[in-house]
């Protein structure tokens, strides 16, 4: 069969390529092994990576308030958000991730310059009257970091500030009730006051696996339940190793359509067209051969992370439907993006420029969750569409099936879209 | 009778402002070498281009043994080999992948290709060659792979666009020799070429082209009967054209005078009588002759005499 024929040579040339094997294979790979080094969880004995513990010695000056009421947790008074942020971060949940410590601020410092902790967090004296508006408007909250360990304290101060977020939200509650009452003309008694900070701050209490700050804490693995419970490195190196595998999807199947252009400009394609095959089996032959490379790709791709990362890649349906989304609209998305530029220079700038752009839009959910920027990339990838790829995948990986599936769908309408386009451009300059 | 081998009925082709091919016509019969002959641009290409079924037409149709390229191309592209211009391989696989992939475009199948593979790495004497890539191949080996590639499903029909562009004598000599062959064994050829020579030696028809039209058709004696009993003298020169010009066009046997820089190509009744005058004249307005060259009458000649011009590279 011709097409065959055309799509197994097309794929044959593109694995004697060694450009075309580094991008579909090198360089996932690659990023997703620099960031677990950088997380430190590669070469261990054990198959499951983990995530080196930070040390954090705590300077809590918070002097607290008399508005916040004493709550009985684990024999301990919690009378200021600076003593509940030290519990917190001393709970079970976060026992594999942070070692947590108290110092003053000049024996903190001092241990970070050492490179004894990774980081010191100083809590000011007016932290607790600050968050419920009875102290200073602003204030600092300083984390004062080693600078050579760039992950294992960033992560600490994200987690910290989601908690953060979660006391100041506590206070803006506070505040409303009152904004509300004064607008009634009605006035709350000390005791009721009293009374509502003790439920917001039994409210700050709950386990941060509940945080809804951007950033996923995920308890510690049991061993031989990795299947339920992913690692937090895992989940990490999966979204890495899931955008990664998005990002140069595009590539492979913009480079497969490029082969259109290179076969014209080598004049095999002249040559093509007058063989007795008509030109649309020539077209389908070389789409083919890109559904088939960026197949290949994607398999290969989880299937060595599984084994190498021990990355947990869903359910078996929308992951299913995911790579077949995703084959078709890298291809289609490569077609058409080929099919409007006249030859090979102009699409190195396609390459370059365009496909880049639209990659790192389209993943860029990947390095925003978790930042003060987050709200701002939810939708905004959804322009590129890598970007409907990336929200399927995500969807697949949080087990909403319905919403992963819907995304999918998408993808294969843009599929239709592109390739419609594309094939119908192609055959026209073809004619 | 039967259909001929290749039969065009005024074709036509324009590209944006360039009208390329001008309501050309001709037919070729089978076991016929029919040579386009013509300068650069002069629409060869372009004429194979639709001949081929590569480029559609924009009035005309062309037809390869009674099977119009237009309404039923996959039939009439069956019964034809291209060669084309341009050496159109995969460099990055082998002489042997080459063929293989091209035989399974062209419908053969199983045995019937690996033997007809086997049989043309032969025939183009690159059956040591077969493993390598086209990559490492001398530009003659690859000419000579893009010939065979229009081979291997054995076509009744052969073009070959300018096959011999840019080798080296010993691969050209091969080709045309090919050529030779390849009608012996009854197979109809259209070749096209601006080397004057190879027309000659190997065609058994001629159409000159210029400017998108056949200015002239016919067989090597008939289109030197064109320009007569004329022969060609070049002259290279310094000094004033324009008296010189003048003074030889006085000249009792001098037909037609074309001046291309300072080149002279002069169609004279006969050029031993005339030279001596030539050079006389020449003299008397202090114009140096630094070269002379003498030619029988020729299709270069023919071409001078219809056109004005020169049939140059």
């Amino acid at each position: 069969m011709k097409l065959i024929a055309i799509a197994l040579k097309d794929i044959g040339r593109s694995f004697r390529s060694l450009f075309a094997l580094v991008f579909m294979f090198g360089v996932p790979v690659l990023t997703t092994l620099i960031f677990a080094f950088l997380f430190g969880g590669v070469g261990g004995e054990s198959d499951e990576f983990e995530l080196p513990k930070t040390s954090v010695v705590i300077v809590n000056q918070d002097k607290g308030s008399n508005y916040l009421p004493v709550i009985e947790n684990q024999n301990r008074d919690l009378n200021s958000f600076g003593n509940m942020l030290v519990n917190i971060l001393q709970e079970d949940t976060f026992m594999n991730l942070i070692d947590v410590g108290t110092a003053d601020e000049e024996d903190a410092r001092e241990m970070v310059d050492a490179q004894e902790v990774g980081l010191a967090i100083i809590v000011p004296p007016e932290f607790t009257e600050t968050l419920i508006g009875v102290g200073p408007k602003t204030l600092d909250l300083i984390f004062y970091k080693d600078p050579e360990m760039a992950l294992g304290p960033q992560v600490v101060q994200a987690l910290v500030m989601g908690i953060v977020d979660r006391f100041s939200a506590s206070s803006i509650s506070m505040e409303t009730i009152n904004t509300v009452l004064a607008e009634e003309a009605l006035t709350l008694s000390d005791q009721e006051v009293y009374a509502l900070y003790s439920k917001l701050s039994e409210a700050v209490q709950i386990s941060p696996e509940e945080s809804e700050t951007g950033m996923t804490i995920i308890a510690p693995q049991e061993p031989g339940n990795s299947e339920e419970s992913p690692s937090m490195l895992s989940t990490i190196l999966r979204e890495i190793m899931g955008g990664m595998m998005i990002f140069y999807a595009f590539f492979t199947g913009t480079s497969a359509a490029q082969s259109i252009l290179i076969e014209q400009e080598q004049g095999t394609l002249a040559r093509l067209f007058i063989t007795p095959t008509n030109t649309q089996t020539i077209l389908n032959g070389k789409f083919t051969s890109g559904f088939i490379l960026v197949i290949v790709q994607v398999v290969t791709l989880m299937v060595f992370s599984r084994l190498v990362f021990g990355i947990n890649w869903g359910s078996i349906l929308p992951l299913f439907f995911f790579v077949i989304a995703l084959v078709a609209l890298a291809n289609s998305f490569g077609i058409f993006l080929m099919s409007l530029v006249r030859g090979t220079k102009q699409a190195g700038i396609v390459f370059g420029a365009g496909l880049t752009f639209f990659g790192m839009l389209g993943i860029s959910g990947v390095f925003t969750g978790g930042t003060p920027i987050e709200s701002a990339f939810k939708y905004l990838p959804l322009l590129a569409p890598q970007g409907w790829a990336m929200k399927s995948l995500e969807s697949a990986f949080s087990n909403n099936q319905g919403q992963s599936l819907l995304f999918s769908g998408g993808m294969i309408l843009l599929t239709a879209i592109f390739l419609l386009i594309g094939n119908k451009r192609f055959k026209k300059r073809f004619k | 009778m039967s259909a001929p081998a290749i039969k065009v009925q005024n074709l036509d082709k324009s590209f944006e402002d360039v009208h390329a091919v001008d309501n050309i016509s001709f037919e070729i019969q089978t076991g016929e070498i029919f040579s386009l002959l013509g300068p650069n641009g002069a629409g060869k290409t372009t004429s194979i281009g639709m001949i081929s079924g590569l480029l559609t037409p924009d009035e005309g149709e062309a037809s390869i043994i009674g099977y119009s390229v237009q309404s039923n191309p996959k039939k009439a592209k069956a019964e034809l080999g291209v060669v084309p211009q341009e050496i159109a391989l995969y460099e990055d696989i082998s002489a042997r992948a080459n063929l293989n992939f091209w035989g399974k475009m062209y419908g053969l199948q199983g045995k019937e290709r690996a033997q007809r593979v086997d049989d043309i790495l032969t025939l183009i004497g690159l059956e040591d060659r077969d493993t390598g890539p086209v990559s490492k191949f001398s530009g003659g080996m690859k000419r000579r792979l893009n010939v065979g590639i229009a081979l291997l499903h054995e076509p009744k029909v052969i073009i070959m666009d300018e096959p011999t562009v840019g080798i080296d004598p010993q691969s050209r000599r091969k080709i045309l020799d090919s050529v030779k062959h390849l009608r012996d064994q009854g197979i109809t050829i259209l070749y096209t070429t601006h080397y004057m020579e190879e027309a000659q030696e190997l065609s058994d028809r001629i159409a000159v082209m210029d400017h998108g039209k056949i200015i002239a058709l016919g067989t090597h004696e008939e289109l030197i009967n064109i320009v007569g009993e004329l022969d060609r003298i070049t002259l290279a020169i310094s000094g004033d054209t324009n008296k010189v010009s003048q003074i030889w066009h006085e000249i009792d046997g001098v037909k037609h005078i074309t001046i291309e820089d300072n080149m002279f190509y002069l169609l004279v009744t006969d050029s031993n009588q005339i030279l001596p005058d030539v050079f006389e004249a020449a003299a008397s307005v202090d114009v140096r002759i630094n070269s002379v060259d003498i030619q029988e009458p020729n299709l270069e000649a023919v071409f001078l005499h219809l056109t004005g011009r020169a049939l140059r590279d």
